[in-house]
């Protein structure tokens, strides 16, 4: 078990991102009460918990879409809770964010979508930024697919172009919403293996927010279950396994039914 | 909350509120939209590139279907009005009313009714689309600011295109209105034509032109809040449409009394 | 990401609008005026009636110019205009205002003279007449329908007056029938007629008539003859007497025959006599037909006002 302490020191030293005391309300539901986490630098982390827990929540205060009823979020050291603008937008840059639908623009093609975050920063040329985007996308397994558009694809292939459009960006976090959702066990596998990569060869710190145990296990090196508005657990994956509390137990226990199916 | 909200009245007066608030905090909402949108118009000649087929849109593929109303309305305007004048004699200055109606009022007003229809509608629903999928949020994430990306150029594309249109508009009403003059009232062109030189003047057509952009920023603010404003399912991008094009007749309307009373003092 | 296709199609848009707009103002405003030459006239009048800076001025209906400044001067309103050069402003022209309600865009017309006359120096003032503009014809027309409703009113009872004069009733009437009377004020000027006489012929002054005791002896006589009238006429005794008691009829027949003096003059040096025009009833249903006609088309001018004002906002808000 990792301690949920808040030492000034720990924050500094590894800490890509703190969630201190995050309360938000929505329509009258209190969905975050006090929320306390932290994710170190080059882990990945899952964030696990029924639907509706406020999972997703989370991950959009994290990266600065909507904005907390009170607490506060650090990331790198600085404090992200109130600011706008500029000042945003610069803390948002060293984040990406893969979404559950995938979020494609669809009066785009797949390339221009890859690039658009480049393009519109106007840093890179457009030879440079079409050789970014056909690396993305022969990372995420779709060479020569850039002058499709988004509608021509699957959702499988269309999540694959969201990867390659967060990483276009070469952020330091990649925050995963519901990365193997809606998909067929066959591309959840292959999106795995993508995350997994992403944290071994890439280092990239990588936050996964998913209700899918099977895809925790496989691609975190660090779980957090919220229940209730808190983390109520969080561990390295056998510590989640081997966990007592019963909500956890509850939670994993048609996986671990699964799994055990699978051993035999 | 609970203790009022259990009478009739108490409700009735608790549902009033909240149209109430609801609607002040839709105005400021949007106030603060256009303020954003307008410090972005800094921006215009990097974002080229999302503004001019904004243009095309509005403008260029507008402009058959503006012009076939435009036309008909040149058509029942002389019609109109000339069986009125025919009794007085006065066929000849059909010109005049057809010309001064559709620079004056009816250019603008229904250019704006159509760009509401055809564009707003479609601005409102495009964006609406992209924010309950996401897109929005996607946009954000890559550092691009919505208001930038998909606002602007929308907003400059109505203020400056819908005033072009209206010249169309007004020219092709006005040659509506000669065709109906010489083929119902026996008004030879020429005729018609010095009749509107002599009444029209470059007054009337500056004062609708202005009108007409003053309707396109709210057409593109109202279409473009709305769409960003909208949250939940796919089912809100068909309510979030209607609304939008509701609020934009109305505000249309409504300014369209003020602009016009503005230029009586 | 614009392709160029799409700049080529704005652009062509855009640039095709201007150019119409650019035409439509030329031909409207006809902006080669800019570049002419123009003289500057003046002209004052009583009220603007619309007029405006940029209000047409026409020389006999023909464009020759524009307003340039409407003010206020020494409780006038000054126009100045410029009209183009080379076009003859010549003396004895006179300038008007004509409204127009129905688009609020009232012009100067300028009538032509013949050639013949010498043209007025440049920065002149022209003069001008204030047409009435529709509203106040109407206050006129009305003004004038209420005069002849009076005069009706006073023709009629000069019909009664008149008849009643013929049948020897009333006072006048007596007047002119009762011979005693007649007589008694014939004597009573006689001898009125006699005093002036002898003043006039210089026999006795102011002095003389009081020494003069012949004189005095006529005056006396007179004086007593005229009492005896005065007192029949203050026992109101019909004819004079009734004449001085009743103060109606006198003011009704003054007026009656003054007017009647004037009208019924007329008709008898027309037509025939004062009977005619008494028993004459079709004449008079005449005049009644005239009045009502009148009237209703007087009322059907109050009805198209509204209409006109009506019309006139409608195509105003336009």
């Amino acid at each position: 078990m990792v301690g949920i302490g808040l030492d000034a020191k720990e924050t500094l030293n590894g800490t890509a991102i703190e969630v201190r005391q995050l309360h938000r309300w929505f329509r009258g539901n209190h969905v975050l009460r006090g929320l306390d986490l932290k994710i170190r630098e080059g882990t990945a982390t899952a964030i696990v918990g029924s639907s509706g827990a406020g999972k997703s929540v989370l991950l959009k205060h994290m990266i600065g879409l909507t904005k907390p009823d009170s607490g506060s979020i650090f990331v790198f050291g600085e404090e992200l809770t109130g600011k706008t603008g500029m000042a945003l937008e610069a803390i948002q840059r060293r984040f990406a964010m893969v979404f559950q639908g995938s979020a494609l623009l669809n009066s785009l093609t797949v390339g221009q979508n890859v690039g658009l975050g480049l393009t519109e920063e106007r840093r890179l040329s457009r030879k440079q930024v079409d050789d970014i985007v056909r690396e993305k996308l022969a990372l995420v397994g779709l060479e020569g697919k850039e002058s499709q558009l988004p509608g021509e694809l699957s959702g499988g292939m269309k999540k694959r172009v969201g990867i390659a459009r967060a990483l276009a960006m070469d952020p330091d976090i990649i925050l995963f919403d519901e990365p193997t959702t809606g998909l067929d066990p066959v591309m959840a596998e292959r999106i795995d293996t993508l995350m997994a990569d992403l944290k071994n060869k890439l280092r990239k710190t990588t936050v996964i927010v998913t209700h899918d145990m099977d895809s925790a296990f496989k691609t975190s090196d660090h779980i957090a279950m919220i229940y209730e508005g808190k983390i109520i657990e969080q561990g390295s994956p056998e510590e989640f396994w081997r966990s007592t509390n019963p909500t956890i137990e509850q939670f994993i226990s048609r996986f671990k039914r699964h799994g055990t199916e699978e051993g035999l | 909350m609970s203790e009022p909200g259990k009478t009739k009245f108490g409700r009735c007066f608790i549902a009033l509120g909240n149209g109430l608030l609801n609607f002040f905090q839709t105005v400021g909402e949007m106030s603060q939209l256009l303020a954003a949108t307008i410090l972005w118009c800094r921006a215009v000649f990097k974002n080229l590139d999302k503004v001019l087929p904004q243009m095309g849109k509005i403008g260029a593929d507008t402009l058959p279907i503006a012009s076939l109303t435009a036309v008909f309305v040149g058509f029942v305007l002389a019609l109109q009005t000339g069986v009125a004048l025919k009794e007085f004699g006065q066929e000849e200055s059909i010109g005049a009313v057809v010309s001064l109606s559709m620079a004056r009022e009816l250019g603008p007003v229904l250019t704006a009714i159509l760009v509401i229809g055809r564009i707003g509608a479609a601005i409102t629903a495009e964006i609406a689309t992209m924010s309950v999928s996401e897109e929005i949020d996607a946009l954000k994430t890559l550092g691009i600011n919505p208001v930038r990306y998909l606002v602007m150029p929308r907003f400059l594309a109505c203020l400056t295109m819908l005033p072009v249109l209206v010249i169309y508009v007004n020219l092709v009403g006005m040659i509506g209105g000669a065709a109906v003059s010489k083929a119902n009232f026996g008004v030879p062109f020429m005729v018609y034509i010095e009749n509107v030189e002599e009444w029209l003047t470059f007054e009337d057509i500056a004062k609708g032109l202005v009108k007409a952009a003053v309707f396109g920023v709210i057409i593109s603010i109202v279409s473009c809040h709305r769409g960003l404003a909208t949250v939940g399912g796919p089912g809100e991008v068909g309510l979030a449409t209607t609304n939008s094009v509701v609020f934009s007749f109305v505000s249309v309307y409504i300014f369209n009394y003020f602009v016009t009373r503005l230029w009586l003092e | 990401m614009a392709s160029p296709a799409q700049a080529k199609k704005v652009g062509i848009f855009f640039i095709v609008g201007m150019v119409i707009l650019g035409l439509i103002t030329f031909r409207v405003e006809q902006v080669g005026r800019f570049f002419k030459k123009r003289d500057e006239y003046k002209a004052y009048f009583q009220g603007s009636k619309g007029l405006k800076r940029g209000s047409k001025v026409s020389l006999s209906g023909v464009n020759v110019g524009e307003v340039r400044n409407v003010s206020v001067e020494e409780g006038k309103i000054l126009v100045t205009m410029a009209i183009d050069k080379g076009i003859p402003i010549r003396e004895g022209s006179f300038a008007i205002i004509v409204p127009d309600f129905l688009f609020g865009k009232s012009y100067v017309d300028i009538n032509l003279v013949p050639p013949d006359r010498p043209r007025l120096p440049l920065g002149s003032v022209i003069d001008s007449v204030d047409v009435p503009g529709f509203s106040d014809m109407l206050v006129r027309f009305d003004e004038a329908m209420s005069s002849i409703e009076t005069l009706t009113e006073t023709l009629e009872s000069a019909r009664v007056i008149l008849a009643r004069l013929e049948n020897g009733e009333g006072a006048m009437g007596r007047l002119f029938t009762d011979e005693e009377i007649f007589d008694e004020l014939k004597e009573a000027v006689t001898n009125a007629n006699d005093i002036m006489g002898k003043m006039s012929r210089g026999e006795g002054t102011i002095g003389k008539l009081l020494e003069d005791d012949k004189l005095f002896e006529d005056l006396k006589e007179t004086v007593s003859n005229a009492n005896i009238i005065v007192a029949k006429m203050s026992k109101g005794e019909g004819t004079m007497g009734k004449l001085i008691t009743d103060e109606t009829l006198f003011t009704d027949l003054k007026g009656a025959v003054e007017n009647a003096n004037i009208i019924l003059g007329r008709m008898v040096r027309g037509e025939g006599t004062l009977g005619k025009l008494v028993r004459d009833e079709d004449l008079y249903e005449d005049l009644q037909n005239m009045m009502a006609n009148l009237t209703e088309t007087v009322n059907g001018f109050r009805a198209i006002m509204p209409q006109g004002a009506f019309t006139s906002v409608i195509y105003s808000s336009f």
